[in-house]
């Protein structure tokens, strides 16, 4: 038996990001094989009488910190990170340390992990390209939202005028330096991986492994009427400039009339809201000129997913960042649903052959001609998805505990 | 389904409204920039300072900081504060009102107050140009007289510290003058008169035409034209051993003698005056008249005699005499040296030619003493060492690294220390050459110490004592006979290169100083192995030329394995420390930096050393882009060319020798 302590830096229940979730479905796979787990999640809340921690249950403490420097992703509170998550993690006596996050907590976590386990095997697992890219990790260039292929010090420095590109040798140079603290790293995506390698990270301390997904039984296709074709589509995730919702719409505004005269398109989770003006006026105009075939169906919870893809045919993600391993993908093939995306990055590896189809990334043109290619019943029955067994994904975590 | 969505579009139009989700912060002005953030509904804002506006400007930076905080989405604003906006009348105003406002909606908006005086500190940009390129301008100029422009400042701005941004932001409009011998009036006066418009006349006109002036203007009224002798003295600058005497001449005979007295008359010289000529054909063309040489213009030293007792009250009298007579007159004005060493030090280099034969042979004895007495490099400094951690007491180097400014490479190089396991029995001593850095040192080595648990010592000194002088002092701390002087900027790639570097300086034969091959943050060649180069623009000095610089290794066909090599740079070399004391380190006499490292590395030749460079020893330096020797005008640069003075008239010979190839062309004066 393990004892596992997990870090994230964010607690799914109050944030619910990719990285928080796939660490919780982990967490939760991990005390099912019989493991002793402990799940700390970063916080930014309040706490009682100011202490550095509360909690949620017995094995859920939340950490109430925060980070000093962004660009270096570092933080200065050497009380927080050695002394009071150094001691909790002494207390816990952890054979393993699953590490899932350092932003908002500081880099230096990874030391002080080192610091108070000495023997414990530290697994670092990479959800997006935070540790290269100063623009949210996204690999997508400011301004322009151009795709970025490859993070040199001089390109970044420009997207970033106000450091210089040695600036952002010394912030690599630091991380690479952090991140040797690591044992192991844990990339949910070939494409993730190969980045990283290419930037530094030892290739073999790198391992392509799924995220764990909860228990999933595979939906039947939907049932369809006499002569109807497989035209419900829906998207699950959020509205930020990066989903390239805006290319769902525009792409469905494309399609013939006749096409545009069966189809819908349901959005799910998302919420124009916290939205900037520019992107929230564009979806908002394009969503009030496609009428009826748009439906914003809002926030959902997991319990609710088997009935809303039950709903659909199939699933499109037409981000225009590179994505890693998106949930919603993994979602998708478990309930038996196929996908169109963008053929870029993670979407690319996940999708292609395996899936779905892809298109070409930020093209509505594109994306259109495949919609109008989906709808086609013996086109849909071609597409086979290849499950990948939850349990051997699971294996694999299990087999890098040892 | 129609509806859902309407209904979504009417609750989030409703929201807008109640303003519940609006928010707008400003955090105020930071290096020049008004800072802040708002909720991402908010796309422009702008910007009012007692109800003038002086700013607007796009929100998009990026602040996912805020969201994270507090979870909004919000996109920050980074907008230049103009000077040219500020109103001369805020000055009288005790707190001036910011008030910022979303352009969308004029009810999203957030007030502030500022101080005028916060105000005038905080702005760095007129007319969107750095407010210190105008200063360095009119410093530069021989316009400025700041005890002639601060006597006629009233009110707030007499406690103002930087009399020369009054003039930029205020002096100009109010048609101060920036010395006695230029009217800003006169002058905005003929531009109106020139060009038909007022609007386009401006401080930066004004600047530009400061710049373009001759070197004094020429007060014919001084004495009769037809007297034997004329004279006049600009300035004196007054320091505690020497002082330099500055006007011009006209006589039949030469300038022979220039001296210096009190009112009770009596004589402040301990020696004769040493005398350089000045090129001025501003005076040439005032006296049309009469016959006079170019070089009618004159800066002489003189070293005061100790008993002297100078009361900054009284009168002093200059003496200018040749062989058969002399004149007597005040000074026009008097400096204090040590007040606004920079500005005394510009005024006195400004005269100096570096393109003349005679300026650059007789620069030692007229220009640098009084150099030296600005930036006196003798004066006890007190040190003090801070130690992190247990110390090694037989370490097999000592690295000693100065910090100047950036202190924040301090984390990057123990960071990268720590990684590698090969520094452990490596002494680390960081010197402070900043003190007004050095508590902020002090705080961050006590944070990298408990992260890294890696052991250090910082030194601090009690004034900035420059680069050669502080490595000096921090190497009397080291307890290693094997040096390495490092760079902060400089950051190794490895574990193994300190301790390599010092077994080449313990097994090479007879090693003076061993430097290693350093690169660039895009791996190209930064420094591998300095030569001596010639610059057409001054012909007759010899400068540090760093081959191959900015180029890929690749290309380069040297010797992988340690090699002999003349000059290697400071910015990360091994030496005994025997060898460092027999030389008295680094010479101070190279004001404010440049060529000591050169001169040391001639100094180990000179002793019978060789000198070695290691390119299996590589590191990354992180040096300043921006310096470039061609780009002329600025004060620094002169002082560069003043060391590269000093430089060549103790080396040139040796470095003909040394060099044959690379100096063919060199044609020493």
């Amino acid at each position: 038996m393990h004892r596992v302590l997990f870090l994230s830096h964010g607690h799914p229940e109050l944030n619910k990001g990719g990285a928080e979730v796939a660490s919780w479905n982990l967490f939760e796979a991990f005390k099912e094989a019989g493991h002793e787990c402990l799940y700390v999640a970063r916080s930014d809340t309040n706490t009682h009488g100011g202490s550095t921690f509360s909690i949620r249950s017995e094995e859920e403490v939340l950490f109430h910190t925060g980070m000093s420097h962004w660009f270096c992703l570092s933080s200065s509170n050497t009380k927080h990170l050695f002394d009071d998550f150094g001691a909790l993690v002494e207390s816990f006596k952890p054979t393993v340390i699953h590490m899932h996050h350092y932003a908002h907590i500081g880099i230096e976590v990874i030391a002080a992990a080192r610091r108070a386990a000495p023997n414990a095997k530290i697994l670092f697992t990479l959800h997006e390209f935070m540790a290269m890219c100063l623009h949210n990790g996204q690999m997508v260039k400011t301004e322009s939202l151009k795709l970025c292929y490859k993070a040199t010090h001089a390109d970044c420095a420009s997207c970033f005028p106000q450091h210089t590109p040695a600036d952002f040798f010394l912030r690599k140079s630091y991380i690479l330096d952090q991140f040797s603290y690591v044992d192991e790293f844990v990339s949910p995506s070939h494409f993730l991986a190969e980045r990283y390698i290419e930037w530094g990270i030892e290739k073999e301390k790198m391992h392509v492994i799924e995220n764990v997904l909860p228990a999933i039984t595979a939906l039947e296709p939907r049932a369809l009427a006499k002569n109807e074709k497989r035209r419900r589509f829906a998207f699950f995730g959020q509205i930020n400039p990066y989903k390239g919702i805006d290319i769902l719409l525009d792409a469905f505004a494309k399609l013939p009339e006749e096409i545009q005269e069966i189809v819908t398109l349901d959005i799910h989770g998302a919420s124009l809201e916290h939205q900037t003006g520019e992107l929230k006026d564009k979806v908002a105009k394009q969503i009030e000129a496609l009428g009826d075939i748009v439906t914003m169906r809002g926030a959902y919870e997991s319990h609710q997913l088997p009935t809303l893809m039950a709903e659909c045919d199939w699933v499109i993600i037409p981000s225009i960042w590179w994505e890693n391993s998106p949930v919603v993908i993994q979602e998708a093939i478990a309930y038996g649903r196929p996908l169109i995306g963008s053929n870029i990055g993670g979407m690319k590896e996940k999708i292609e052959g395996i899936a779905g189809i892809t298109f070409d990334a930020r093209s509505s043109t594109s994306l259109a001609t495949k919609i109008a290619q989906a709808i086609e019943v013996d086109f849909f029955d071609g597409i086979k998805l290849k499950q990948t067994k939850n349990s051997d994904t699971l294996a694999q975590h299990l087999l890098l505990l040892s | 389904m129609k509806k859902t969505f309407k209904n979504i579009l009417k609750k989030l139009n409703k929201k807008n409204k109640n303003n519940t989700t609006s928010t707008l912060q400003y955090d105020g002005i930071e290096r020049g920039y008004f800072v802040g953030w708002a909720s991402s509904d908010v796309t422009n804002i702008e910007i009012f300072i007692e109800g003038v506006k002086v700013a607007e400007g796009k929100c998009d930076q990026v602040r996912d900081d805020v969201k994270r905080i507090l979870g909004l989405d919000a996109k920050g604003f980074h907008i230049l504060f103009d000077g040219i906006d500020i109103d001369s009348k805020w000055l009288f105003t005790e707190n001036l009102t910011v008030t910022v406002v979303a352009l969308n909606d004029k009810n999203i908006k957030t007030k502030s107050t500022i101080s005028p005086s916060k105000l005038v500190e905080d702005v760095l940009f007129y007319n969107k140009q750095l407010i210190s390129n105008y200063k360095a301008i009119i410093v530069d100029s021989s316009l400025w007289d700041e005890t002639y422009y601060s006597a006629k400042l009233k009110g707030d701005r007499v406690a103002a510290t930087d009399k020369v941004k009054d003039y930029i932001l205020f002096g100009n409009k109010l048609n101060m003058d920036p010395c006695s011998t230029f009217s800003t009036e006169k002058y905005l006066n003929d531009l109106v008169h020139n060009t038909g418009n007022s609007d386009e006349i401006n401080i930066p006109a004004i600047i530009h035409s400061m710049s373009e002036v001759p070197k004094g203007i020429i007060n014919t009224d001084v004495a009769d034209v037809n007297e034997d002798r004329l004279g006049y003295c600009e300035y004196v600058i007054l320091g505690s051993q020497f002082a330099m005497i500055v006007g011009w001449y006209i006589s039949d005979d030469t300038l022979a003698e220039v001296s210096i007295s009190l009112p009770n008359h009596q004589n402040m010289l301990a020696d004769n005056a040493k005398v350089m000529h000045i090129s001025r054909p501003d005076v040439k063309a005032a006296f049309t008249n009469r016959k006079v040489d170019t070089f009618s213009g004159f800066m002489a030293l003189v070293q005061i005699n100790e008993n002297t007792c100078f009361d900054a009250k009284s009168p002093l009298s200059v003496h200018l005499s040749d062989k058969s007579g002399s004149i007597t007159m005040k000074p026009e004005s008097l400096y204090l040296g040590d007040v606004d060493k920079n500005i005394n030090c510009s005024r006195i280099l400004k005269n100096w030619d570096p393109e003349l034969v005679e300026h650059k042979a007789i620069a030692g004895s007229v220009i640098l003493p009084m150099i030296h007495e600005l930036y006196p490099t003798n004066k006890p400094v007190a040190s003090k060492r801070y130690d992190y951690g247990t110390l090694n007491t037989q370490p097999k180097g000592s690295i000693i690294i100065p910090l100047y400014g950036r202190f924040d490479f301090m984390r990057y190089q123990i960071s990268n220390f720590s990684r590698y396991k090969g520094m452990n029995d490596i002494e680390v001593i960081y010197v402070v050459d900043d003190p007004s850095i050095a508590l902020s040192v002090l705080k961050l080595a006590v944070e990298l110490h408990k992260v890294f648990n890696f052991n250090f010592s910082v030194v601090t000194l009690a004034s900035n004592v420059g680069f050669g002088r502080a490595n000096n002092m921090a190497v009397e701390y080291a307890t290693s006979e094997n040096l390495i002087l490092l760079n902060s900027d400089v950051l190794p790639k490895d574990g193994a290169w300190a301790k390599q570097l010092i077994d080449n300086l313990t097994t090479l034969p007879n090693a003076g100083l061993v430097g290693v091959r350093l690169l660039f943050e895009d791996e190209s060649i930064q420094h591998d192995g300095m030569a001596p180069m010639l610059l057409g623009q001054y012909p007759g000095l010899i400068f540090n030329d760093h081959p191959m610089k900015g180029l890929p290794v690749s290309l380069s066909n040297k010797e992988k394995m340690p090699e002999a090599c003349v000059l290697v740079t400071a910015a990360c070399v091994a030496i005994k420390k025997s060898l460092f004391n027999t030389l008295d380190g680094f010479d101070p006499a190279y004001v404010l930096g440049d060529f000591e490292d050169s001169d040391l590395c001639l100094r180990a030749i000179d002793q019978g050393k060789i000198n070695y460079i290691c390119r299996d020893i590589t590191l990354n330096h992180l040096e300043r882009l921006s310096q470039n020797l061609v780009e002329a005008g600025d004060w620094k640069h002169k002082l560069t060319l003043l060391n590269a003075n000093t430089y060549n008239q103790r080396w040139s010979k040796n470095l003909q020798a040394l060099f044959p190839v690379e100096l063919k062309e060199f044609k020493n004066a």
